[in-house]
């Protein structure tokens, strides 16, 4: 294995020290302490420093390169010394630093290997030394070098936090920082400007209609101005005379003293008179409450006869009850109102019956056309069976049921067999009586008697009269050989229709039913029409009857109305006299009061006019200002060249921002499907306690504000598999897995590197979280995960917990305390072994 | 290491970004933050901008 580890470092003028110092790394611990600001840091920047020179300035850590060097001094030197593991060969790199004005150069560099100088460029030594260690300064800062902060964001981070120092660990932060770095919303607002200009481009067509062209726009922008101005001049006159006129007729109401709230009265109660007046000019002969009455009785009556008609008796018979005289008119025709609602309602009803019945007509039409159907389809498979049908309903007829044929060919069978037989006898019988005959026999084969001649022609006579039989019986077995034949193909035939005849009989039974439904759906599609035109019918009629009353109905309202007007009228008129009269009573100059009124109403008129003039050209004004302000600059096309590249970068823009959210996912899960197993692997080693019996870390995805976003989960499992995030664990649990993890990454990464350097990497956690880190850091030595851990700490507790814990598992410890006296700083080593 | 990742982020981007303009300027924007971290990128930005004829004062 080509595992480099430390073995040495010497510096010179380096930060805070002052002169030369040399740290010797001889044990598999060593632990650095010191006071704040004693240089505890500034050891393990000299050694990365060393590695990789001014490439230390781009991480910000430091200022600049001169502040590498002390205060005090020109001049610094850094000489580090790594040792390969398997070879025992050893590594030297030194680095001197010289401060030129407020800056520094590298101004001697050089690297040892084996005994032999390698390098003395700075370019050449940076390269060798990543190529050899397989390391560069980035990955040495996210690998080697485990600060408090990486610790602390995974420790105690939110998931947010933690899964960004995750992703620094693992060097694919930069896709985060080029997300949040993408000015997208700076894009966003300026694209949005643009197109709102644009949008002032849209309305100069209608402007130019409206204007003429834009020049004559910007013309009639100025004259708006102008009457702008003069309107602004003309509102603040007649508020003025407004006001002097409110002030006139305030000192008129002063002057009434007891007759001030008469005056106000007769105000109020003329400007009424005033305006009914208006409104019932010239109506007033055009009504009475005798022509209402009669109006209003011929609608009743009217209604009651038509209501009959149209069986609606309970309304009829209501408003035949209704009393209608000249002190309930208004109540009468509320009643008649009332009436036609409920006609409304019926009207309704029968719509919604009309509907109902629309819907089962529809329905029973689909019925009807489905049972055609099934007919027309029955009917012509009938038709395609019927000859067959027809064939089997002859044989029936000629031969019987096909049980009555079998029957009978049972008998002929039987009857063809027994005539067999007997044809065979009657054949043997022939044969003797031949040779009886013929003389051949002298004696009776039957019972011996010797045959006479006579007994010879009995033969004879008997042959013929057998072989008449024997032809008859011939004859016979042959006919019912023949008819078996004929039955037979028969009785075939008719069970090979069978089938047919059963379909045939099946269907003809369905099309019977089948007719069955299909007229009484057509019945009642037939009932269901004459309903419908009876509905029909009787809202046509109630229909127009509503219009018809509704509309004289109306026209009695607006007279009633008007009466009512007609009344108020008089009652003010009157009472308007009698405080005219009151006031002149008391020396009041009423026509002078009433030329004030009639200049207030005017003067207050024409300032709402003014005002509403103002508005609308204040308006006009304001748009045509915004339109015509951005039309001289550029072109529309343009300014719409720019809005169509604006969108387009925007565009771009937030499909790079998606895509880097999604690869982020992508890198996120190659990632730990690196690192999973080692988590456990780390963490089972170094874990001491039985209540967790693993980890593990995964992806979760959510969506925010549209876009998924993917978070570590880092988490322990207990036994039987359940899954405990870090956020739920105990701080000694969490350092734990926060360690396995940096582990697992450290070990991926496959450097040649197997020291690990921590720097002050738990600063504010209390005692037991020490104690517990403390064992933790011993177990890495003691479980071969690094060969060699240098440990900074301000902490003197925490150095003697490492020491105790190390003791304890038999592993040395180098002790490196810096003091700092009278502002030198002093290094003293021991070793505890 | 950041090496193979770059090498997997630019082929991630190219395989996701069909648009070859699209996909350069993603691979610009990339290289900018190697360059100069944010500030680079945002340059970037606001130099296409710029040439589109809008003018962006840092705050």
């Amino acid at each position: 294995m080509t595992k480099y580890r430390l073995q040495s470092l010497e510096i010179i003028n380096f930060r805070g020290f002052r002169g030369k110092v040399s740290i010797p790394f001889d044990r598999p611990i060593v632990a650095i302490y010191g006071p704040v600001g004693a240089g505890k840091s500034s050891i393990v920047q000299a050694i990365e420093y060393a590695l990789y020179g001014k490439q230390l300035e781009i991480k910000e850590r430091i200022a600049k390169l001169a502040d590498l060097i002390n205060e005090e001094e020109s001049e610094a030197r850094v000489t580090l010394t790594l040792v390969r593991e398997d070879t025992g060969e050893q590594l030297r790199v030194m680095r001197a630093l010289k401060r030129v004005g407020d800056s520094a150069r590298e101004h001697q560099v050089e690297l040892v290997i084996g005994g032999k100088k390698v390098a003395s460029t700075v370019r050449d030594v940076t390269d060798i030394i990543t190529e050899i260690l397989r390391l560069d300064e980035e990955d040495f800062s996210r690998f080697i070098l485990v600060t408090h902060r990486v610790l602390e964001g995974l420790v105690y981070g939110t998931s947010t936090r933690r899964s960004l120092t995750i992703d620094k660990l693992f060097g694919i932060d930069i896709l985060e920082n080029i997300y949040k770095s993408i000015p997208i919303r700076k894009v966003e607002e300026i694209l949005e400007q643009e197109k709102s200009k644009l949008s002032a481009y849209k309305e100069l067509p209608e402007i130019i209609s409206r204007y003429g062209s834009v020049e004559e726009a910007r013309r009639a922008l100025d004259r708006i101005k102008r009457e702008i101005e003069e309107l602004k001049k003309l509102e603040e006159e007649l508020q003025k005379k407004y006001a002097k006129l409110i002030e006139e007729r305030n000192s008129i109401l002063k002057s009434l003293r007891d007759l001030e709230n008469v005056y106000i009265k007769y105000l109020q109660i003329r400007s009424e008179r005033e305006k009914l007046e208006e409104e019932i000019s010239g109506k007033e002969s055009d009504v009475s409450e005798t022509s209402i009455k009669i109006e209003l009785d011929l609608i009743r009556s009217f209604l009651v006869s038509k209501l009959e008609e149209l069986l609606f008796s309970k309304e009829a018979e209501e408003l035949a009850k209704l009393s209608i005289t000249s002190q309930n008119l208004e109540e009468a025709a509320l009643k008649i109102y009332d009436i036609l609602k409920r006609l409304e309602d019926a009207l309704s009803r029968f719509d919604e019956e009309k509907e109902n019945l629309a819907k089962a007509h529809e329905e029973l039409k689909v019925e009807a056309e489905r049972l055609s159907s099934e007919i027309r389809n029955i009917e012509r498979r009938l038709r395609e069976l019927e000859s067959q049908f027809r064939e089997y309903q002859e044989l029936e007829n000629k031969y019987g049921q096909p049980e009555a044929i079998r029957s009978e060919l049972e008998r002929l069978r039987e009857l063809v067999e027994k005539t067999t037989s007997d044809v065979g006898v009657v054949s043997a019988i022939i044969t003797i009586l031949q040779a009886i005959a013929s003389g051949r026999l002298d004696t009776c084969p039957v019972c011996g008697r010797e045959l006479s001649d006579k007994d010879r022609e009995e033969a004879k006579r008997r042959i013929e009269e057998l072989r008449e039989r024997h032809r008859k019986v011939l004859d016979e077995i042959e006919n019912a050989r023949r008819r078996i034949t004929e039955l037979e193909q028969v009785l075939a035939k008719m069970e090979s229709l069978k089938p047919i005849v059963s379909e045939y009989e099946e269907l003809y039974t369905k099309l019977k039913m089948l007719r069955e439904n299909y007229s009484r759906v057509v019945a009642k599609l037939e009932n269901i029409d004459k309903n419908r035109r009876f509905l029909e019918k009787r809202a046509q009629v109630l229909r127009f009857l509503i219009d018809e009353v509704r509309s004289r109905l109306d026209k009695v309202d607006e007279a009633l109305t008007l009466l009512k007007k007609i009344k108020r009228y008089r009652e003010l008129l009157r009472e308007e006299k009698e405080l005219e009269q009151k006031l002149r009573a008391q020396g009041f100059d009423l026509s002078r009061a009433s030329r004030l009124e009639e200049e207030i109403s005017e003067v207050s008129r024409r300032l709402e006019q003014t005002r509403e003039r103002l508005n609308a050209l204040s308006v006009e004004a304001s748009r045509l200002e915004q339109i015509l302000s951005s039309i001289p600059v550029e072109t529309v096309e343009e300014l719409r060249n720019r809005v169509y590249k604006l969108e387009d970068l925007y565009k771009k823009l937030n499909t790079i921002r998606n895509v880097l959210r999604k690869i982020q996912k992508d890198l996120r899960e190659r990632m730990i499907e690196r690192t999973r197993s080692l988590v456990d692997q780390y963490f089972r080693m170094i874990y001491p306690h039985p209540d967790l019996t693993g980890a593990s870390i995964e992806i979760s995805t959510r969506e925010r504000l549209g876009v998924l976003v993917s978070e570590y989960v880092l988490y322990g499992i207990r036994r039987g598999g359940r899954k405990v995030p870090i956020s739920r664990m105990s701080d000694g649990q969490r350092l734990t897995l926060a360690l396995a993890f940096m582990l697992s990454v450290y070990s991926v990464a496959s450097h040649n590197v197997s020291f690990l350097i921590m720097d002050e990497p738990i600063p504010y956690v209390d005692v037991e979280v020490r104690k517990a880190f403390a064992s933790l850091i011993t177990r890495l030595i003691t479980e071969r995960l690094v060969s060699q851990l240098v440990i900074t700490s301000q902490s003197r507790e925490f150095i003697d917990q490492i020491v105790q814990e190390a003791r304890s598992k038999n592993v040395p410890v180098e002790l490196i305390e810096i003091e700092r006296i009278d502002g030198d700083r002093r290094v003293k080593v021991s070793y505890v072994d | 290491m950041s090496t193979e990742i770059d090498k997997i982020v630019l082929e991630l981007l190219r395989r996701e970004i069909p648009d070859e303009d699209t996909y350069r300027l993603a691979e610009q924007l990339y290289q900018a933050y190697k360059q100069g971290g944010q500030k680079k990128v945002r340059d970037l930005v606001y130099g296409l901008l710029k040439e589109i004829g809008i003018e962006i004062k840092e705050e």
